[in-house]
């Protein structure tokens, strides 16, 4: 088993080289990093640009995820704001590895460009404080094309 | 000097030639970006300590609810104001800053938070750089000054990070550091709002020269171009250093809870400056009598308490050249646990990691750490060193209650400020204590839970040169520090574990996937754990395991934690332990009765703001065991006291009605009856709600006086859902083990059986053996204590 403080150590150096770290299975590489640290809470940050897309389209947002709570609980991800939803089907459980990909795919509802508010958790009340398990995303789509 | 322009409609960005995206203009449905943007600032000034007027954020809210033009348009005039700046990025990201014509009101020796307008026609989405150009940087100097302010904000090891000569030497610094719910980087919109901080640090009039840039790091390595400059000039109003006086109610000295908000509701001393042990994350500071907090001239609401016995004391003052008297403070109990034989403490308290994050390795001093405990009136701080902090944080740890020293981390920074700061001792210091123990959290079994280890006398594990090496299961650590005398429980036991169906108790079977006390049931089994520790989550999670091992009889403790600051950052002694003891628990005796207490399971736990001060049972306390030859009627007796607002208010009603699971999880406003000042105080028969009263949550201690039949072994406990639980009173019926529940047994061999599943197999093959043996045990353990229950 690798050590928790591997995971740690690994997690810092994916910070440190940002999206070069992980592509997901499409080859995509990540737009978000969803740490979950050792108590479960869980934060998200950005970490590579939004594909411009059509208004009206769907993207899809590769998400690497630092698991150091080693726990095996279902990632969930809410839109927050108006514009745009979850298109793909609820995400597969984690296995309890130390880095996993995952991916999203988000509808845009809009004809015009939206600003998306997501928010991560693992669980009920495994948001971390701040609201640092909230992100946002420009969706710069390009309009009437959809 | 440049000045602002006049704002750009989005026609303009034509006019300039800059490259817009193929995007819709503002207004209508394409203005929702910007008021996403808007709404951003709103909540990261608001967590800054520096929030717009109220009339100004609520006319916003308006406006975004229109989403038209006019409405872009006329947030834009609203926030003019506060913009000191407008940075237009070309594609390469070099940005052109025009700066206001107004003369910034800064303040000596403090932050102030202002808005810069960014124009971002190429959708940049790269880190906004917004800072001074007095000197030629170089990457080493932007590390430096990234160092200088993750020192300010997790109190690292600001020696080694920050030049103090250079700082001395400027007259005006500027930070960008990100408050969430803003990240570094631009959002790649074509107009977006940013927040920049600046200090002055000398009083008077001066200037500083600007500039902007958007990089990519960390491809890009430069960061600006210093001729792009543009000079802001500002008036920097004197500040000094204003002396509290605390008192407690008995007129001791202490150190107590402060807020500081002048009239615009600002937050001093300004959140982003903080230097431990004032915490950049908490709107309060905690001060002892005699020590200062550096505050310009001006008018202010102090609000001082010490925990949620107190309640708060509310003052306003002025601060004028010619008037620096010292700010009393008279601290006001409405109740005293203690005097009735209670002695409060938190079980959970980190110095490193989670809200410590800038520098997660490193974390605060005990100096810190006691401030915190003492200014909530906890008698006992439990810190625990866990992953991301343990090779720093272990060096804390003596086997004994920490002793700590009476000087300021990074005092340095302190005296660099022009702070005169310095610890002050208090009458009352002697009635806090500090412990350094071990959470198992980011240890190779961490899958199955996390142990709080207390009472350490040694905290390497035998073979082990870090926790890397420890075993990937927890019982065999759980065995080693009770063998050393230890004290040892599951940390936020419920996590993972609330039932869905919101029953109490429920016979839902978790899936043990997350952080909770997942390896509980093996461990109790195997007589290697003591406690499980809630008050932090869900009291459904928490309870729901507690209860079914009660049924089965098993007699571990819940107590109180709060996690700080992972879990909240609020403040520690959000979850409280009460332990019975004969004098109060000072020194390394007095921790140890203290522990004990717990073990013995003579205790109450809960938010600190409903109190059982006497629970009894046919005479007998928590933890203790009643002897019936038969079954019979016993009285049962409480003192019990809970303090509630008189009015059911909108934001009680926020508390009372929001999932269990959302914070506060624990809180009395959870049990207020709606519409009344009452909680109801309830008796809990083997997981059963037998018997409640209603209690006037005004403060006063009021007698409950019942009788009960007991017909079979049972325990019995006193509860206020959601703020109190105490330990239960165990009867035994004609000297007969308590098997309450067959139902209960049987749960518990279901969650076994999918801990067989999802745990055993994360053990490590070389330990593998052992854990299924003692898998085995366990289970059969439930299955016989199973076939003696004659229940359902």
């Amino acid at each position: 088993m690798t050590s928790p403080l591997r995971v740690r150590a690994l997690g810092m150096m994916a910070a440190s080289v940002g999206s070069l770290a992980l592509a997901s299975a499409s080859g995509m590489p990540p737009v978000l990093r969803v740490t979950i640290n050792p108590e479960a809470r869980v934060s998200v940050e950005a970490v590579g640009p939004v594909p411009t897309v059509r208004c009206g389209g769907r993207v899809s947002v590769t998400l690497e995820v630092i698991n150091e709570s080693l726990g095996t609980q279902s990632l969930q991800v809410q839109v927050l704001s108006d514009g745009a939803r979850v298109a793909s089907p609820p995400l597969a459980p984690l296995t309890g590895a130390e880095r996993e990909s995952r991916e999203i795919v988000l509808l845009l509802e809009s004809a015009h460009p939206v600003d998306i508010t997501l928010e991560f958790d693992a669980g009920p009340g495994t948001d971390d404080l701040g609201g640092r398990s909230r992100t946002h995303l420009y969706a710069a789509c390009m309009s009437g094309t959809a | 000097m440049r000045t602002r322009r006049a704002l750009l409609s989005t026609a303009a960005w034509g006019a300039l030639g800059l490259v817009v995206l193929p995007a819709v203009a503002w207004g209508g449905a394409g203005a929702q970006p910007f008021f996403a943007s808007v709404r951003r600032v709103l909540e990261a000034l608001e967590r800054a300590g520096s929030a717009l007027p109220s009339s100004v954020a609520s006319e916003l809210q308006q406006l975004a609810s229109r989403g038209d033009d006019d409405a872009v348009a006329r947030a834009r005039q609203m926030l003019a104001p506060f913009v000191i700046a407008d940075v237009t990025f070309n594609a390469q990201g070099d940005g052109d800053v025009k700066v206001t014509e107004q003369v910034l009101p800064l303040v000596e020796q403090g932050w102030r938070s202002f808005l810069v307008g960014v124009e971002n026609p190429a959708g940049l989405q790269h880190a906004f750089l917004f800072g001074p150009t007095y000197e030629s940087r170089t990457p080493g100097q932007d590390q430096a000054a990234s160092n200088y302010q993750q020192a300010h904000h997790a109190n690292g090891d600001f020696s080694k990070a920050v030049n103090i000569a250079r700082l001395r030497d400027q007259r005006a610094g500027v930070s960008t550091q990100t408050v969430e719910p803003l990240r570094r980087e631009l959002a790649g919109m074509p107009f977006e709002y940013r927040i920049v901080h600046l200090i002055a640090y000398r009083r008077g009039p001066g200037s500083i020269v600007v500039a902007s840039a958007a990089r990519n790091f960390p491809a890009d390595r430069a960061v600006w171009n210093p001729e792009s400059g543009a000079m802001l000039n500002f008036n920097a109003a004197a500040s000094r250093d204003v002396e509290f006086r605390v008192r407690d109610a008995d007129g001791r000295t202490v150190v107590a809870s402060i807020t500081i908000r002048d009239s615009q509701r600002r937050i001093y001393p300004d959140k982003q400056g903080r230097l431990a042990p004032d915490m950049y994350f908490q709107d309060h500071v905690y001060r002892a009598s005699g020590e200062t907090v550096r505050l310009p001239d001006g008018s202010y609401e102090i609000v001082a308490t010490r925990g949620p016995e107190y309640e708060p004391v509310r003052r306003t003052v002025s601060i004028a050249e010619e008037s620096v008297a010292p700010i009393e403070v008279q601290l006001k109990r409405w109740v005293d646990p203690a005097r009735h034989g209670w002695y409060s403490g938190d079980v959970h308290i980190h110095a490193a990691g989670c809200k410590h994050y800038s520098v997660p390795s490193v974390g605060v001093t005990p100096e810190t750490i006691i401030r915190h405990v003492r200014g909530e009136g906890l008698w006992v701080g439990e810190v625990l060193t866990w992953a991301p902090g343990f090779a720093e944080q272990k060096q804390f740890f003596t086997g004994s209650v920490a002793v700590t020293q009476g000087v300021l981390e990074h005092h340095e920074m302190h005296e660099a400020m022009e702070s005169s700061l310095a610890p002050k001792p208090s009458e009352k210091d002697s009635e806090s204590l500090l412990r350094y123990d071990i959470e198992m959290s980011g240890f190779p079994s961490s899958h199955s839970g996390h142990p709080i280890l207390m009472q350490l006398k040694e905290q390497d594990y035998p073979g082990t040169s870090d926790p890397t090496q420890w075993p990937s299961w927890n019982l065999p650590v759980l065995q080693w520090a009770k063998a050393q005398g230890g004290v040892v429980g599951f940390g936020h036991c419920g996590v993972g574990l609330e039932p869905r169906d919101a029953r109490l108790p429920s016979f839902e079977v978790p899936t043990f996937r997350n952080v909770g006390a997942n390896e509980f049931l093996i461990d109790i089994a195997h007589d290697a754990v003591d406690f499980l520790a809630g008050g932090s989550t869900s009291p459904l999670g928490e309870l729901n395991i507690w209860y079914h091992s009660l049924n089965c009889g098993f007699r571990a403790a819940m107590v109180g934690e709060t996690d700080w600051p992972c879990i909240t950052d609020e403040r520690v002694g959000g979850g409280r332990t009460y332990v019975r003891l004969e004098k109060p628990p000072q020194g390394d005796a007095g921790y140890g009765a203290w522990v004990a207490g717990i073990q013995a399971g003579r205790l109450y736990m809960g938010d600190g703001r409903s109190h059982a001060l006497k629970f009894e049972v046919g005479g007998v306390g928590p933890g203790s065991e009643l002897q019936l030859p038969k079954a019979r009627t016993v009285q049962v007796r409480a003192l019990v006291a809970a303090l509630l607002d008189a009015e059911d208010t909108l934001g009680a009603q926020g508390i009372r009605t929001r999932p269990w699971w959302r914070q506060p999880s624990w809180h009395l406003e959870r049990a207020r009856v709606p519409g009344s000042r009452n909680v109801l105080v309830e008796i809990v028969v083997n997981g059963e709600v037998q018997m409640t009263r209603p209690l006037v949550a005004d403060g006063r201690p009021t007698p409950i006086d019942l009788e009960m039949k007991i017909l079979k072994s049972s325990w019995v406990a006193l509860r206020i859902l959601g703020s109190l639980h105490t330990q239960p009173v165990f009867v035994l019926v004609g000297d007969q083990p308590i098997r309450a529940s067959r139902r209960s047994a049987l749960w518990c061999i279901q969650c076994i059986d999918v801990l067989v599943r999802s745990q055993l197999p994360r053990v490590k093959p070389s330990e593998r053996p052992a854990a299924e043996v003692a898998y085995r045990e366990a289970r059969s353990t439930f299955e016989r204590r199973a076939a003696e229950s004659d229940s359902v």
